[in-house]
């Protein structure tokens, strides 16, 4: 029981550590790839276009921004469904229906909201379409999601931790009554006080070694199931596994040993009478 | 001139003679705390005695006159409530808590019920004493036997606990006692448990080990031993001592 629960405690500390990970790495693919695509109508002059990108760059501090024209963007169009007939046949048909777009980088996630309501404001008139929020929902989403899954793996494992301290400490207690007789010897032969309190305070350690070394080898049989290809979160989970092994060691051998030393001490102070 | 070289010598005599005393009680007086509503109680009331080392001192008393209280306030199992308690020339109280286990190793202690480990052999029994003060594996392999052959033992040394009678279980008790050669032996009650003829060889042991130079101090309330040792007898009654004789007998 009490190895149950210290291996769930550390099993937890540790899944805290990669959902941090984890959370990162996603949130760090999508602000590489996020940008904003300002669509103007179709009338608009393209020295006006580009007047709108040199002010944008002075405004705030961006990583680029990019061009696209008209004729650009029909030719990028052609290039990626050249071979389906039906569409070039209807493309021709309606002539280029393709806006000219700015594509902003900014350097910071939190800038978006400011860039596209900068662009709103000045230039609502030529501005067709302004394709951010739902990247910015996206992004938040995961913060959210991410937080959230902190949260309560925090809550949780503070929750574990006291309740393999307890059990632990029960579990020691417990040895200590059943080995009255022993300790009382012990003492009548001159046992020294550590000597006692170290009986005890090794079969904690033992526990939480054993608790950490099972909780690890979860892990790993997680981590190998996961480099096999299946992979339901799309995730690098056992590349962060190997990329954090000395971290995640010292996590699990300290969750684990530390938690069950500590309540064998405290059961040792309180029960044991030296 | 031999005059004055005779008062130095009664001078370091006496010098010697403060040193020769093994246990010192000094007005020792002890209460329990009050227990559930009930008042606290009083078990050794002013008791002062002197023990000299090397020496045999049968302690004795009704049931309850507080021989047992005795023994554990020398071991500090129990904190004296008032006097003190000195064990060769140092004031027990004194002992951290953490350095008893030095206070210990000087006493042998063995009682009536024997406290031997029933899950250990007797000579694991004994040895157990030396394994837990971290005692090198030679030295318990040449030391077990030697205390086994003392009591008389040897034979017995594989056997268990419950396949001992009353007086062996007695003799392993004491050769666990006489394993860390202590200063002084307690024995509470050691025959209470054991028919005359085997108590009288536990006695016998006793006095061997006192003719060894081990000081024992003797608990009990049977009147046969006290009247066939002819040692030193202090009496105990009403919680407090009532007579100290040499070469005492039995008398409530």
């Amino acid at each position: 029981m009490a190895i149950v629960v210290l291996v769930a405690t550390g099993f937890l500390a540790t899944s805290l550590l990669l959902a941090r990970e984890v959370s990162e790495d996603v949130i760090e693919d999508i602000e590489a790839s996020a940008d904003i695509s300002v669509y103007f109508n179709l009338a608009t002059p393209e020295e006006q276009i580009l007047e709108i990108g040199e002010d944008l760059e002075n405004e705030f501090n961006l990583l680029g921004v990019d061009y696209v024209s008209r004729h650009e963007a029909l030719e990028s169009f052609r290039a990626r469904h050249g071979d389906n007939e039906v569409l070039m046949e209807a493309l021709d048909e309606v002539g280029n229906r393709f806006a000219a777009t700015l594509n902003i980088k900014a350097g910071e996630v939190e800038d978006y909201r400011a860039i596209s309501d900068y662009v709103r404001s000045n230039h609502s008139g030529i501005v067709d379409e302004i394709d951010f929020y739902r990247r910015k929902e996206a992004i938040e989403s995961i913060f959210d999601i991410t937080s959230r899954v902190q949260k309560s793996l925090l809550v949780t494992g503070v929750i574990l931790a006291l309740v393999s301290v307890f059990i632990v400490f029960g579990t020691i207690r417990l040895s200590i009554y059943s080995l009255n007789e022993e300790i009382k010897i012990m003492k009548l032969v001159g046992a020294s006080n550590w000597f006692m309190r170290g009986s005890f305070i090794v079969q904690g350690f033992i526990l939480g070694l054993i608790a950490s070394v099972i909780s690890l080898l979860l892990l790993f049989a997680l981590a190998a199931l996961m480099s096999q290809g299946y992979n339901p979160f799309g995730m690098d989970l056992d590349l962060h596994i190997f990329g954090n092994l000395s971290f995640i060691l010292i996590l699990q051998f300290s969750v684990g040993i530390g938690l069950s030393v500590l309540s064998s001490l405290i059961a040792v102070r309180r029960y044991l009478k030296v | 001139m031999q005059s004055n070289l005779s008062t130095i010598s009664k001078i370091s005599q006496g010098e010697k003679f403060k040193i020769k005393k093994m246990i010192t009680f000094e007005k020792v007086t002890k209460t329990y705390p009050p227990h559930k509503n009930k008042t606290e109680t009083l078990v050794l009331n002013e008791v002062s005695f002197q023990v000299e080392k090397g020496e045999f001192l049968s302690i004795v008393g009704a049931s309850g006159a507080g021989k047992t209280t005795l023994i554990k306030l020398i071991l500090r199992e129990e904190d004296v409530t008032n006097g003190k308690i000195l064990f060769d020339g140092t004031d027990i109280s004194t002992i951290p808590q953490r350095k008893l286990y030095k206070l210990r190793r000087r006493i042998g202690v063995i009682f009536q019920d024997y406290k031997l480990l029933c899950s250990k052999t007797v000579y694991e029994n004994i040895a157990y004493a030396l394994e837990v003060t971290g005692a090198p594996k030679e030295e318990i392999k040449r030391d077990v036997p030697e205390v086994l052959e003392i009591v008389g033992l040897t034979e017995q040394a594989e056997q268990f606990p419950e396949q001992l009678s009353g007086g062996e279980s007695q003799r392993a008790a004491i050769a666990r006692a006489l394993i860390h050669d202590p200063d002084v032996i307690l024995a509470d009650e050691p025959t209470g448990d054991i028919d005359p003829y085997h108590s009288k060889n536990i006695i016998n042991l006793l006095k061997k080990i006192n003719k060894a130079g081990t000081t024992v101090l003797l608990a009990t309330h049977d009147k046969d031993i006290v009247n066939h040792l002819g040692k030193r007898v202090i009496t105990l009654r009403d919680k407090k001592v009532v007579s100290d004789v040499k070469n005492g007998r039995f008398r409530l």
